[in-house]
């Protein structure tokens, strides 16, 4: 097994959202919110995303509050 | 007096006309009980990303709204009341965001230029389409990419509006070892 075999190790990514010109989290806006979803419809934990612990909370909100206006789904059945 | 942003969607089979009136109703409710509104957006018709009370279209209307407590929450009572309003969500924020919402159609018109123009249907990258260049947290692992050859109509959001790309072109996916819980 090659010693990359995983993302984890490499990983030294700094949140997507921190930073300047950093994106705002907006639940308005679902380009960005797909992003961070899986191809159901979850929400990708921050180890994958390598979002910091506050902006995933942020994030987590707002890809709620789109669910709930019907912008993005709960599910995506397949 | 606090400020809001609220939301909300109105029945699809109502006019253009009716779905103004209607946000005029709600726009006065507010004024007359104190508060104002400096910007409204209509975001038009769009499709829903699942079943709204049997629909799969509505009218959104996004307001901003400085008024009182009770201006917002006699609006949002007279929006429960009405039959023809669907869902209407009303956040709290600190300040008013100066930029139109990416919503806007101004907005909208212009990501689905890009995504013309942009974006190449390759299938060998997997999710074709808007989710191009946000391949990086979906596809963190080697090796999945050649495996995500399946339907350009996955990506195939190009022609169409808001929910077109949640149509159910993805096919099964079986599941690798080393792979976690992300589906």
């Amino acid at each position: 097994m090659t010693a990359a075999r995983r993302p984890f190790f490499r990983r030294k990514k700094s949140c997507p959202f921190s930073g300047k010109n950093a994106p705002k989290i907006d639940y308005k806006d679902v380009k960005l919110l797909l992003r961070y979803m899986s191809e159901r419809g979850k929400i990708m934990p921050s180890r994958i995303t390598s979002v910091s612990a506050k902006k995933q909370r942020l994030l987590a909100e707002a890809i709620k509050r789109a669910r709930v206006l019907a912008l993005i789904p709960y599910v995506n059945r397949q | 007096m606090a400020l809001y942003e609220t939301t909300f969607m109105i029945r699809p089979d109502l006019s253009t006309q009716q779905v103004e009136a209607l946000t005029e109703e709600m726009k006065s409710v507010v004024t007359e009980m104190g508060g104002q509104i400096p910007y409204v957006e209509a975001w038009g018709l769009r499709t829903l990303a699942y079943r709204v009370k049997r629909n799969r279209k509505a009218h959104y209307v996004f307001l901003q709204l400085d008024a009182p407590h009770d201006a917002r929450a006699e609006m949002e009572r007279r929006m429960s009341l009405n039959e023809d309003v669907l869902r209407y969500l009303s956040v709290k924020v600190e300040t008013f965001s100066e930029t139109p919402t990416p919503m806007s159609p101004a907005r909208q018109a212009q990501i689905a230029g890009e995504k013309r123009m942009g974006r190449r249907r390759d299938p060998a990258e997997g999710e074709a389409g808007v989710e191009g260049d946000g391949g990086e947290p979906r596809r963190s692992r080697e090796g999945r990419e050649p495996r995500e050859g399946r339907d350009g109509a996955g990506g195939g959001g190009g022609g169409e509006g808001g929910g077109g790309r949640f149509a159910s072109g993805r096919g099964p996916r079986a599941p690798r070892e080393d792979e976690g819980e992300i589906e």
